[in-house]
């Protein structure tokens, strides 16, 4: 299991590098218009022009550009996105400070609505499945397929529409900078946006605990379950449950890493000031040390979460071993 | 006779479906005796398994409709709420399935799952309950049961797992065990201790059996009464005596004379024409009369009443009885006993022909890699490991071994659908082994194969006339505008109606898609056929046509077959010469009648003993020579002889000479080569077995 940590450890790190070296070649080799020129402002002469060009180093050689910006990239004190090179290029606000402050507002958006998913979703995949073709069965299929089909932005704005401008039960979008996070949670800020992300995804759920726990209760050791003279519950949830949500563990730790890095419709439909919403300015602004390291850290969330899920595979299933 | 503990009166299950009522229960009445078995016999479709699965519970009002009576001890288990239903099952009457690999929780240990199943029904503590589980699997032979218990059930093989299963259900020492097929998924050694297994125990416990199978030799081993069942009913019904030496029912008849049997010579089989019937559109009168050869008008129309003949024996057919009784006497019976041997069919003159198929020393190795990115070599799956083989033409050489002896990877070596390792493949004296390209598709013209599951290896999205003019377009040997009229002929050929040329593979059955199998196969008029578990997925009436239908074809195109499988008794029946392997080498391969009669090498002894005889008096007397344990893993096999862990005589032989050793050393250290063991057989031991019989002969 060791050895199986340390080459996935390796095999993180390499899939890091070459994106990376993607944002880095997207970034350069196509450019829409010229960073220095954008930075500078309208109307800016040649020479303020070629003066932002040198500070921000896009005068050396592109070789000698990768190289300070992958030296960033190296996990270590110093090095780890060192303020020399990765700043805002608009404000000169070093991008790690500016992350440390965005990302609680994701966390927070993340696991909210993470844990309302859950709690959507799986109960009402069960009872779909163990009440097939009942009332609560189609019920719960009409939800899926109108979860699964719209559009997240459209049920943003729906949401803040019904429960903000039309019932007023929650504040609208936007967090005001002076309010700090947990008044923000506390003032049901968050309830909106948690709403909106958790719809989809526990509309996938349902789908998924549905259909697993169907194909479950139709397998031979359910029938060896129910021969032993087992209760129909305990068939259904220690032997049934237990096989139909090993699946949906996977796909739980693999969206949550997903958002980590980001929710960028769900952030820029509510204004939150999350990592997706620092995302989508930098890459407005061209602010190619804030893209490159919001990249690195999202992508640094779905390789952890994809080894996360694995490891805990391998515990939930005793076939799965790693050597 | 023993009194019956469990009753069923009158039962029908009948399922409502989209295309109308599916009857696959219709009026079934059978007692179960205290202390014996009973065996059902049936082949798929017969409702032998929902007539039990209904007893148990575990069919419901829900998805069925279901009337009738089941009684244990006095109590309808119909009637009773499922709480103290729940109680009944798994307590007082338990069940085993057929696919020991499917049929345990993957994810919960086997001990736990014992336990749990102890816990259902007796409220005792976890420890307790743990401690009786690993004491059950010690009672069912798990070596080492204290650690087995805490594994998982993929650690353990496909017999350990049934050994578990019976353990689960003999946990509370139940009245009655159910076994439904207990043994179809498993090899026929493992098979030959599972069956023991559950005849010791039922002793032991004293509990009664039943026996659900499709198998007439498995039921003739081990069971007083049997049940023969047709279209959901009960259409004979006798102790096991009645019905293999005076069977009443032309069913029964037609299975006795369909099956191929080990102790008789190379004859044709006599297969019940047609189809197993519909359990929706159930044919008029008796449901068996579109099938049979003794139908008169009477039979169409009048549904046969189960009448007993005498005594306990009965069954449902207007044949006068005195008519039965002749019948079975002369037609059927007769045959059966024509156990003398008749000088087999002489073996094609050898050494006089150039072989078709020559194989010198065949090594075909899977590589095992491990790493993500960079995958590194740690070692080889050795499927066929040394083989020398030469097919010559017109005969057809028979491979059988268990489950992993590289039987199936050496057909497709001989196809090159394999790439080998190692060695040569000559076809036609013609170096065939790195053939590449056109040169192989020409080639390939020669060879085809027919596959075991002729549910799996025909495209469901084609029509049955363009899978089989399919090698016609491939190769080009017909004009595009004949090859029509060619696919239906093949189709005649093979016994299908040329008129469902556009029907798709999913409205025929099984035998009849085994039939579109084989005409593809014929389609380029090949040389050599290689047929992999042709019948393994068949009923037994319906095998005993394909086989027919095989061995029509080679005489009429004067073809070669090789012919996998694992039913020793159907290789005996078509093969001139058999190839027995294990792990990856031929360990004997003589002609057929010879290796039969007097196997030479102690495994192909054991593989013999171990076939179920559908004769409950020969059975009785056979001596049975049971192997230990599994197959060792092909991976890292034995050193020396690859048998010699598992060899009986070996050990035999060690304690003769008084050795401190299980083996002789000669066994365990040195690798036995293949040599002549008397006219046409080779065997790959040191000590070969001696001119004897394994099957017919008795105990003293």
């Amino acid at each position: 299991m060791l050895r199986y940590l340390v080459r996935r450890t390796l095999f993180m790190i390499l899939v890091l590098w070459i994106v990376s070296v993607l944002t880095f070649v997207i970034f350069f080799k196509l450019p829409v218009r010229d960073p220095a020129q954008q930075i500078a402002g309208k109307g800016a002469t040649a020479e303020v022009i070629a003066n932002v060009r040198h500070q921000l180093g896009l005068d050396q050689p592109l070789l000698e550009q990768y190289r300070r910006f992958a030296k960033g990239l190296i996990p270590l004190p110093g090095f780890w996105l060192n303020e020399q090179v990765y700043y805002n290029w608009t404000n000169r606000v070093a991008v790690w400070e500016e992350m440390r402050r965005d990302f609680p507002y994701t966390a927070v958006l993340t696991f909210g609505a993470a844990v309302l998913w859950l709690a959507i979703g799986i109960p009402l995949g069960i009872i779909s499945a163990i009440r097939r073709g009942s009332v609560w069965d189609r019920a719960g299929m009409v939800f899926a397929l109108i979860g699964v089909s719209a559009p997240t932005f459209w049920l943003g704005f729906l949401f803040l529409w019904v429960f903000h401008y039309g019932l007023e039960m929650f504040p609208g979008s936007g967090i005001p900078p002076q309010e700090s996070l947990w008044g923000s949670v506390l003032q049901g800020r968050f309830f909106l946006p948690w709403l909106t992300l958790a719809i989809t995804s526990a509309a996938f759920y349902t789908r998924m605990v549905r259909g697993n726990l169907l194909e479950t209760m139709s397998e031979d050791y359910i029938r060896t379950a129910r021969a032993k003279g087992l209760s129909e519950r305990a068939v259904t949830y220690r032997h049934g449950l237990r096989a139909a949500l090993t699946p949906v563990v996977t796909m739980f730790g693999l969206d949550v890493g997903i958002l980590l890095g980001g929710a960028v419709i769900t952030e820029t439909v509510f204004n939150i000031p999350g990592i997706g919403s620092y995302a989508i300015r930098s890459i407005f602004q061209f602010n190619f040390p804030g893209t490159m390291g919001v990249t690195v850290f999202a992508a640094f969330f779905i390789v952890v979460a994809n080894l996360v899920v694995d490891v805990l595979y391998a515990y939930l299933d005793p076939r799965v071993r790693y050597e | 006779m023993a009194e019956p503990v469990l009753e069923i009166r009158d039962l029908v299950v009948h399922f409502p479906t989209d295309d109308g009522i599916v009857r696959a229960v219709d009026g079934v009445s059978v007692a179960v005796r205290a202390g014996e078995t009973l065996g059902v016999v049936g082949e798929s479709g017969s409702g032998k398994s929902v007539t039990f699965l209904t007893v148990m519970g575990l069919v419901t009002s829900r998805q069925a409709r279901i009337s009738g009576q089941v009684l244990y001890r006095g109590q309808d288990l119909l009637a009773l709420p499922p709480g103290e239903l729940r109680d009944v099952r798994g307590r007082r009457i338990s069940m085993i399935f057929q696919d020991p690999m499917t049929s345990l929780h993957p994810f919960y240990r086997v001990g736990a799952q014992i336990a749990e199943a102890i816990r259902a029904h007796d409220r005792v503590p976890k420890e307790e309950a743990n401690r009786r589980a690993v004491e059950m699997l010690e009672r069912v032979g798990i070596p080492r049961p204290r650690e087995r218990a805490r594994q998982y059930p993929h650690e353990f093989s496909g017999g350990m797992r049934q050994r578990a299963m019976i353990a689960m259900a003999l946990a509370l020492n139940p009245d009655v065990l159910i076994a439904d097929e207990p043994t179809t998924a498993l090899d026929v050694t493992v098979q030959a201790q599972i069956l023991d297994l559950i005849n010791e125990l039922k002793h032991e416990f004293n509990t009664s059996v039943v026996l659900i199978t499709h198998d007439l030799g498995v039921v003739a081993e081990h069971c007083d009464d049997i049940m023969v069942m047709y279209a959901g009913k009960a259409v004979e019904i006798g102790r096991a005596e009645d019905i293999y030496y005076r069977p009443h029912h032309p069913y029964t008849w037609g299975l006795l004379s369909s099956i191929a049997r080990l102790d008789q010579a190379r004859e044709r089989l006599e297969p019940i024409p047609g189809l197993p019937p519909s359990l929706i559109n159930v044919p008029s009168g008796c449901a068996f009369h579109p099938r049979c050869r003794y139908a008169f008008d009477r039979c169409r129309t009048e549904v046969p009443a189960l009448l007993p003949a005498d005594g306990f024996h009965a069954s449902a057919c207007h044949l006068p009885l005195e008519e039965k009784e002749r019948i079975a006497r002369e037609e059927v019976v007769a045959r059966g006993m024509s156990t003398s041997v008749e000088p087999t069919v002489t073996p094609p003159a050898e050494q006089a022909t150039q072989p078709l198929v020559r194989l010198r020393g065949i090594k075909k190795y899977f590589p095992i890699r491990r790493g993500i990115i960079f995958q590194r070599h740690v070692g080889d799956v050795r499927a066929v490991d040394g083989v020398d083989l030469d097919v010559f033409p017109g005969e057809t050489v028979g491979l059988v071994g268990e489950t992993g002896c590289g039987k199936s990877t050496l057909a497709r070596v001989i196809t090159r659908l394999h790439d080998v390792t190692e060695g040569t493949v000559e076809f036609e004296g013609r170096d065939i082994t790195r053939l590449k390209g056109e040169e192989l598709r020409l080639i390939r013209r020669d060879m085809q194969m027919v596959f075991q599951d002729p549910y799996a290896s025909l495209n469901p999205r084609k029509t049955v006339g363009s899978i089989i003019a399919e090698p016609f377009r491939l190769h080009r040997t017909v004009p595009k505008h004949r090859i029509a009229d060619e696919v239906k002929q093949l189709m005649e050929l093979v016994g299908l109606n040329p008129e469902h040329y556009n029907r798709y593979p999913y409205e025929f059955s099984g035998g009849q898609r085994q039939r579109i199998g084989v005409a593809r196969a014929l389609a380029l008029r090949p040389k050599l056929i290689v047929c992999d578990e042709p019948v393994s997925a068949l009923d037994v009436s319906i095998q005993a046509q394909i086989l027919n239908l095989l061995e029509d074809l080679q005489q009429e195109f004067n073809l070669t077959y090789v012919f996998i499988a694992h039913d020793l008794s159907v290789v005996k029946h078509v093969s001139d010469r058999v190839a027995v392997m294990y792990l990856g080498k031929i360990v004997e391969l003589a002609e057929g009648g010879a290796l039969y009669e007097h196997p030479r090498h102690p495994y192909t002894g054991a593989l013999l003993s171990a076939v179920p005889i559908p004769d409950p008096h020969l059975a009785a007397t056979k001596r049975r020579i049971l192997l230990e344990g599994d197959v060792p893993s092909p991976i890292d096999p034995p050193a020396g002889c690859r048998f010699h862990p598992r060899c009986p005589r070996s050990r035999a032989l060690a304690r003769e000479q008084g050795l401190e050793t299980d083996h002789v050393p000669l066994c365990s250290q040195t690798e036995p080569e293949l040599v002549p063991q008397g006219p046409s057989q080779l065997a790959a031991c040191h000590f070969p077995l001696e001119d004897r019989r394994i099957v017919g002969e008795s105990e003293a």
